[in-house]
C-alpha cells in the first residue's frame, strides 16, 4: 500500500504483514523534518529514508516512511512537519492516516 | 519515533567518544528512525562547483594543512565580525523558514557585512541603519530561474552573478516569505539596487583566513548531517547520522584556539548559539571553497533615491 500527501486524513484497511509506504515532501536543510508517531501496536515503523529531488545546495526531496502491519488492530499515524528545536505547536504541516489491520496474513495470501 | 532519553544519551556518548566539544540538545525528532542510519544521499556538482563529497575530502586535506599554514602566515589567531573592537558588522540572524533558499540567505548576509566593512558602518553605530537590510526574496525568487526553487535549491556562483548583473533591493522593497512566488519587487526597485562589482572563490585556508581578517565574512556551504539539528553550542563536528543535503551559510570568523569557523545560520535565533555555530576546521566540507564579495558597483543607502554612483572600495570609503 503506497500513500502520498493526497491521502491525508484517509482510513485504510490492510492485511497483517502488509507493507504501508508513505512518501511526503521534505526539505531537511531548512530545519523542517517530518516527526512521526503511530498509536497502538498494530504497526511497526521499519524505516524513514530521505532522498533529495535535485542535487543543488538547499534542495529538498521526499521522506519515505515504511510501516509493517504487525498485528490486528487499528493504528493512527500522525506526522508533523516541524523543527526539532521549536515548539511542536509551530509545526507548519500535519499528516494523519488511520490504518486498520485485519487478521488475515498478507504473506499467506500469495 | 520520538527521541528517547536513551537516544539522547547515545548522541552525547557519540560526542564524547569522538572527543567532540559540542552540546547536543534534547529534541524530539533528532533520531527519526533506524532507516536514517542507512540512508545515503546522492549529490552531483553544480556548474563549476565541487560535489559535497569532494568538498568533504578537500576540507579534510585543508584541515591537515592548517597547522603548517598557521605558523607561516600573518593573519590573527581569531576573528569575529560580530565584535571587531566592540563594533559588529554582522546583521541580524534571519530565518529562511520552510524554503530551500539558504544560498540567498548566505549570500545576502555576506553582502550586507561586506558593504558595512567597506563603508565603515557597523550595525551598532549611530548611523548603523543607513545601510539596508537586503532582500533575500529578490535574490532568490528573481535570480533563481529554476522551476520550484524552494525545493530545488541553488548555487553560490549564480547567486553572486545575479547580485553583480542585477543587484539586490532592500528587504522593504521585496519582503521575504517562504514559498515559490513570482519575481515581484516594488515599483522603485531600479533605483534601490545594491550591486556587487565582482566576486571570487577562495580555495585555500590561508586565503580564507586572510580575507576574513581583513575584508569581512565569506559565503560557504557544507553537508548537514542528522546530528547538526541538535547543536546547541560548542564546536560542532559530525559524530552520528546520515547526510541530509547541502546547506549555505555566511562564515563570519574563526578561532585557531578552538580550531573552528564561526558561521551565521538562517534558521532563526532559536537554533544553535543565538543562530550562530562553530564548526571544526575540515568538517563536513565547510572549508573546501568559500566565496568572497570583492567590491560593489553601488550600495543603496536608506533615505536616498538613487544608489551612490561613486565606486566604493576599502581604499575609497564613503562617509555617510
Amino acid at each position: 500500500m503506497r500513500l502520498t500527501e493526497q491521502d491525508n486524513g484517509a482510513e485504510i484497511t490492510v492485511r497483517k504483514a502488509e507493507e504501508i509506504i508513505i512518501a511526503l515532501p521534505e526539505n531537511p536543510t531548512t530545519g523542517y523534518r517530518w516527526s512521526v508517531e503511530a498509536s497502538g501496536d498494530a504497526l511497526a515503523l521499519d524505516s524513514a529514508d530521505y532522498a533529495p529531488a535535485t542535487t543543488a545546495v538547499g534542495a529538498g526531496g521526499k521522506r519515505t516512511m515504511r510501516f509493517i502491519a504487525q498485528r490486528p488492530g487499528t493504528s493512527t499515524i500522525h506526522a508533523q512537519l516541524r523543527r526539532s528545536w521549536e515548539d511542536p505547536k509551530a509545526a507548519i504541516n500535519a499528516y494523519t492516516v488511520t490504518i486498520a489491520v485485519t487478521g488475515i496474513d498478507h504473506g499467506n495470501d500469495r | 519515533m520520538a527521541m528517547t532519553a536513551d537516544e539522547h544519551e547515545s548522541l552525547w556518548e557519540a560526542v564524547r567518544a569522538r572527543n567532540a566539544n559540542w552540546r547536543p540538545g534534547h529534541n524530539s525528532i533528532t533520531a527519526l528512525d533506524p532507516g536514517e542510519q542507512r540512508r545515503r544521499l546522492g549529490y552531483t556538482p553544480g556548474p563549476d562547483e565541487l560535489s559535497l563529497l569532494q568538498r568533504e575530502t578537500l576540507s579534510a586535506t585543508h584541515h591537515v594543512a592548517v597547522d603548517v599554514v598557521a605558523e607561516a602566515t600573518p593573519y590573527p589567531v581569531s576573528v569575529d565580525w560580530r565584535d571587531k573592537d566592540g563594533k559588529s558588522y554582522v546583521t541580524n540572524v534571519k530565518d529562511q523558514q520552510s524554503c530551500g533558499s539558504c544560498v540567498a540567505f548566505g549570500t545576502v548576509a555576506t553582502m550586507e557585512s561586506r558593504a558595512r566593512v567597506l563603508r565603515g558602518v557597523p550595525v551598532n553605530a549611530s548611523n548603523g541603519g543607513a545601510l539596508p537590510d537586503l532582500s533575500e526574496a529578490h535574490l532568490f525568487y528573481c535570480g533563481n530561474s529554476a522551476g520550484n526553487p524552494c525545493m530545488n535549491g541553488w548555487w553560490a556562483g549564480p547567486a553572486l552573478d545575479f547580485a553583480k548583473s542585477t543587484g539586490v533591493v532592500p528587504e522593504t522593497c521585496f519582503p521575504y516569505t517562504p514559498g515559490n512566488q513570482p519575481c515581484a519587487p516594488c515599483t522603485g526597485a531600479p533605483g534601490m539596487l545594491t550591486k556587487i562589482s565582482d566576486w571570487h572563490a577562495i580555495t585555500t585556508i590561508a586565503e580564507m583566513k586572510r580575507w576574513l581578517a581583513t575584508n569581512g565574512p565569506l559565503i560557504t556551504a557544507f553537508n548537514v548531517y542528522l546530528d547538526f539539528y541538535s547543536y546547541t553550542g560548542g564546536v560542532y563536528m559530525h559524530v552520528s547520522g546520515a547526510r541530509d543535503g547541502g546547506h549555505c551559510v555566511s562564515c563570519v570568523g574563526y578561532d585557531d584556539a578552538r580550531r573552528a569557523w564561526l558561521c551565521k545560520n538562517s534558521w532563526g535565533t532559536g537554533w544553535g548559539e543565538g543562530g550562530f555555530f562553530w564548526i571544526g576546521y575540515g568538517q563536513c566540507g565547510i572549508d573546501a571553497t568559500m566565496w568572497a564579495v570583492d567590491d560593489f558597483a553601488s550600495i543603496y543607502t536608506v533615505g536616498r533615491r538613487r544608489p551612490s554612483s561613486q565606486p566604493v572600495s576599502s581604499a575609497n570609503p564613503i562617509i555617510l
